[in-house]
């Protein structure tokens, strides 16, 4: 039972440090970058090739691969959202789009690396230790704490600071904010820069775990979304706990159904937490105006 | 065999050059599937059988996802589960192909039900999401339940036997090609019905369109429904086509696909699966060398398709030859399109508010709000900007809940009651901002206001028998002739969004009138109207009155609403200031107060 808890914290981390880039994006444009699990991907990419194939030491590698992340992400914003102006809420077209840029992601990553997973080395010793009776990597604790801090940052920015504000005030109103002096431009090209950076930052830390692949945040995005969903979209409170619970959940789901029915029970679990809650836990709901 | 005649003439001449033109493309291209067995290779014909199988459930989706606008990308999940259903009833019970298929659809269609459920709470991303996941779910329950499905080995199926027969490769193609007919006939059919124009509704304003008696959910469900069961056919079809089936066919990319070719072909049109399905099923065999990368064009390709060309090559098409759509008018339109509501209640009073207050969060928009409007009456509502009077008209028709208070409409209690059944017991109304249905054309977006006037059901629209063809001939004699009476015949055949805003109000009201209300509320129709419109507006007011038909109307056009009103009420603060006749209610200095201020009121 712990060990199912450990793992699915382990888990529920990497889904809410998905969750939380997810957000931050959220919480200026209103959309949701559907291309985020191929970001992730890519930053694992980045990192066989400048930990893996150069021999950097892994911090220098997580940076410099922040940095292309960041790049991408910025790329992707003005091939994919920008187009579509200022009133992304009115059509999906941005929606499509950002499928279609994931797309392109993951099989030009295949053209280049080929399909076949590799293995990745962790955030610290490799030696497993011993927490409350359960063996487990240094990394998992490491990858824990990371998304935690990540989330504590977000939150701080998002609520205690004039970034945050501005990036707030972006996404309810972009004229008003113009208005404001604030450059909308810039509001939404910092948080693709951090999204783009917490992506790089996954992948760095979901490759060990799971093997660095094109493949490998092919249902891992999705969670991703559900997490934060769950947790309510534009919050980084409710990023981290809705990753951890859906984390959690789904490895005690394991006691009942067989491994292969994992992701159909994470999935479950997004369907029925939209259904019935789609402002999610942190979330408020407002009444639709006219 | 006369009407016939006659009805073959009509088609002719009320026909415009490209709607002609049109015809004679879609009976080429019948003809070239008919003719195609006899002419292309049986590789060739294999690849257009899977265009026929794919152009059913793609037709499907266009239900959904083009003419309902809830994007469904869990359709490969539909299509694996019709698949499925046909399998493994062939194979363990040995039931005959001509049974597997409508099970299919009915379970499919169950389904479709099931996955549709969230809409009725969440739509965009939200729903986008939920379609993922659910064709995931399907794709990992199918490699799973091995006992049942064969797990990753796939299943293997028995030909289609027909008198005793196997059906051939070409019998196969002929039958395919019979039911995508049958399938595009019947989808034609129900999109040009009121169902259709519920749906487009739904997708371009939700709230308009329940305020036009639309019921929201159950219109949802039914696309949903209806794009399940023909994914359902589509997938059995598939499974006995191909005799054999495994789960990896049944995956988000096929998804992807299937919504990649209505975005190309062009969303919310018949043609536009069409044209997408045959694109992106036979081009790329052409293209073997490109193979490698066909997923890759696939992704720009979606990207390109929705930046550059975001209503399909259809819609690039009727942007450039708007003749496409064209409505000819009626041979005579009658004059008189009011039905008379003249009628005695009891002490004569149509519409009730008993204390009604609503509070936005911390804010008291309305604020123990009594009033009642007299039935035949012109009672205008007025007051400052932010008094509340939107939020009034709001709570009336339903779109907003009272936090506390009562509402009653001719006796009726209309509390908690969804804005579609508030429209459907009579009561039509106007918006602030103006709330047209963009894509719909001027004629169907009044046709859309008759929906509750329909009573036909779907199988009466999908034969276009008796009762759905009066009832739509009477819908469109009608919205001709309100039309006329606000002065937009000749725009009929345009997109509403074509309009200048003060068309699109007066667009709105003649929306309204076809619902035949008992009580019309017009929410400032004169706001951006010039002299003449106004003068007219007031004409169209005066005609709707003296048919009986109660106005509730908010205006800031003062001198407007003292020449036409026979009650005013003042609200300022969500509170009733004053009501009466004209006369004494320009006289009221708490009125003047409102209005102008006084020399010790604060500045604003």
């Amino acid at each position: 039972m712990l060990e199912l808890i450990i793992a699915g914290l382990t888990m529920g981390s990497i889904y809410a440090l998905l969750a939380l880039a997810i957000n931050i994006i959220y919480s200026t444009t209103g959309i949701i970058n559907f291309a985020h699990g191929e970001l992730v991907m890519l930053g694992g990419m980045f990192g066989i090739v400048l930990v893996v194939n150069s021999g950097l030491p892994i911090i220098a590698g997580m940076f410099i691969a922040c940095g292309m992340v960041a790049m991408i992400a910025i790329t992707l914003y003005y091939s994919t959202i920008r187009p579509f102006g200022d009133n992304l809420t009115s059509s999906l077209g941005w929606l499509m789009a950002t499928l279609g840029a994931g797309i392109i992601f993951r099989n030009v990553a295949m053209l280049i690396w080929g399909t076949q997973p590799r293995p990745f080395p962790p955030l610290g010793s490799e030696e497993l230790i011993n927490v409350l009776g359960v063996r487990i990597l240094p990394h998992e604790i490491w990858t824990l704490v990371i998304t935690f801090l990540i989330a504590i940052f977000f939150t701080v920015v998002l609520d205690k600071t004039m970034l945050g504000s501005a990036i707030k005030a972006t996404a309810s109103n972009r004229n008003a904010t113009r208005l404001m002096g604030i450059s909308v431009e810039r509001m939404v090209l910092a948080c693709f820069t951090m999204s783009g950076a917490v992506a790089a930052v996954a992948g760095f830390l979901i490759s060990p775990i799971v093997f660095a692949g094109p493949e490998m945040t092919a249902t891992i995005g999705l969670k991703g979304f559900g997490a934060a969903i769950i947790g309510g979209l534009g919050s980084s409170r409710g990023a981290f706990a809705g990753g951890i619970m859906l984390g959690v959940l789904e490895a005690l789901s394991m006691t009942m159904v067989t491994p292969g029915y994992k992701d159909a029970i994470a999935f479950l679990i997004m369907i029925l937490a939209i259904t019935i809650k789609p402002e999610g836990i942190f979330g408020v709901a407002y009444e639709k105006k006219v | 065999m006369l009407p016939m005649k006659r009805k073959y003439d009509s088609v002719l001449n009320s026909s415009s050059k490209e709607q002609k033109v049109l015809w004679v493309i879609a009976i080429l291209a019948v003809l070239s599937f008919l003719a195609a067995p006899a002419v292309v290779s049986s590789y060739f014909l294999r690849l257009m059988s899977l265009t026929l199988i794919y152009l059913i459930l793609t037709t499907g989706l266009n239900i959904i996802a083009g003419y309902t606008g809830q994007v469904s990308l869990g359709q490969a999940g539909l299509y694996g589960i019709g698949a499925y259903t046909g399998a493994i009833l062939a194979v363990k019970l040995g039931v005959p192909f001509w049974l597997c298929l409508p099970a299919a659809m009915v379970v499919a269609g169950l389904f479709g039900l099931v996955l549709g459920a969230p809409t009725l709470k969440v739509s965009g991303h939200y729903l986008a999401l939920i379609t993922i996941g659910f064709g995931v779910i399907v794709e990992k329950v199918l490699i799973e339940w091995q006992s049942l499905t064969g797990g990753a080995m796939g299943l293997s199926l028995p030909g289609i036997t027909l008198f005793g027969q196997n059906l051939s490769e070409m019998g196969f193609y002929y039958l395919l090609l019979v039911l995508c007919l049958l399938t595009l006939l019947v989808t034609n059919n129900i999109v040009r019905s009121y169902f259709g124009r519920a749906f487009i509704a739904i997708r371009d304003n939700e709230i308009a369109a329940s305020c036009m008696g639309v019921n929201l959910t159950s219109y949802k469900l039914l696309a949903f429904v209806l794009s399940a069961i023909l994914a359902g056919a589509a997938g059995c079809l598939y499974a006995f086509y191909s005799v054999f089936i495994s789960p990896d066919t049944f995956i988000f990319n096929l998804s992807i696909f299937f919504l990649l070719t209505i975005i190309v072909g062009g969303a919310g049109t018949i043609a536009g699966p069409i044209i997408g399905t045959m694109l992106l099923t036979i081009v790329p065999e052409y293209l073997h060398f490109l193979d490698d990368y066909r997923l890759i064009i696939y992704g720009a390709l979606l990207i390109l398709s929705v930046i550059g060309l975001p209503q399909g090559i259809t819609g690039a098409f009727r942007n450039k030859f708007p003749g496409i759509v064209y409505f000819a008018p009626p041979a005579d339109i009658p004059d008189d399109p009011l039905t008379d509501k003249s009628y005695e209640l009891e002490n004569n009073i149509l519409l009730e508010l008993e204390n009604v207050s609503k509070d936005f969060g911390g804010l008291r928009a309305i604020d123990e709000f009594s009033m009642a409007v007299k039935s035949g009456t012109v009672h205008s509502l007025i007051g400052p900007n932010g008094a509340g009077k939107t939020t009034l008209i709001n709570i009336i028709t339903g779109v907003y809940q009272p936090s506390v208070g009562k509402v009653c409409f001719k006796g009726k209690d209309l509390l908690r009651l969804k804005p579609d059944r508030i429209a459907l017991a009579g009561i039509g109304r106007t918006f602030q901002n103006v709330q047209v249905f963009d894509n719909l054309t001027v004629l169907e977006n009044v046709m859309v206001g008759a929906h509750g006037k329909f009573r036909s059901n779907i199988w009466h629209n999908i034969f276009r028998i008796g009762k759905a063809r009066q009832e739509e001939e009477k819908a469109h004699l009608q919205a001709w002739s309100l039309l006329k009476m606000v002065g937009l015949e000749d725009r009929a055949s345009e997109p509403a969004n074509s309009l200048s805003s003060g068309q699109q109000r007066l667009l709105e009201i003649a929306r309204a009138l076809a619902m035949e209300p008992d009580l019309l509320l017009l929410d400032e129709p004169a706001a951006g109207l010039n002299e003449i419109e106004i003068e007219r507006l007031g004409e169209i007011i005066g005609r709707i009155k003296d048919k009986g038909i109660t106005v509730f109307l908010i205006e800031h056009h003062i001198d407007f609403v003292m020449d036409i009103s026979d009650v005013i009420t003042v609200l300022n603060f969500g509170r009733k200031l004053t009501e009466g006749c004209p006369s004494e209610v320009q006289s009221n200095p708490e009125v003047i107060k409102a209005y102008l201020g006084t020399e010790a009121v604060e500045a604003c």
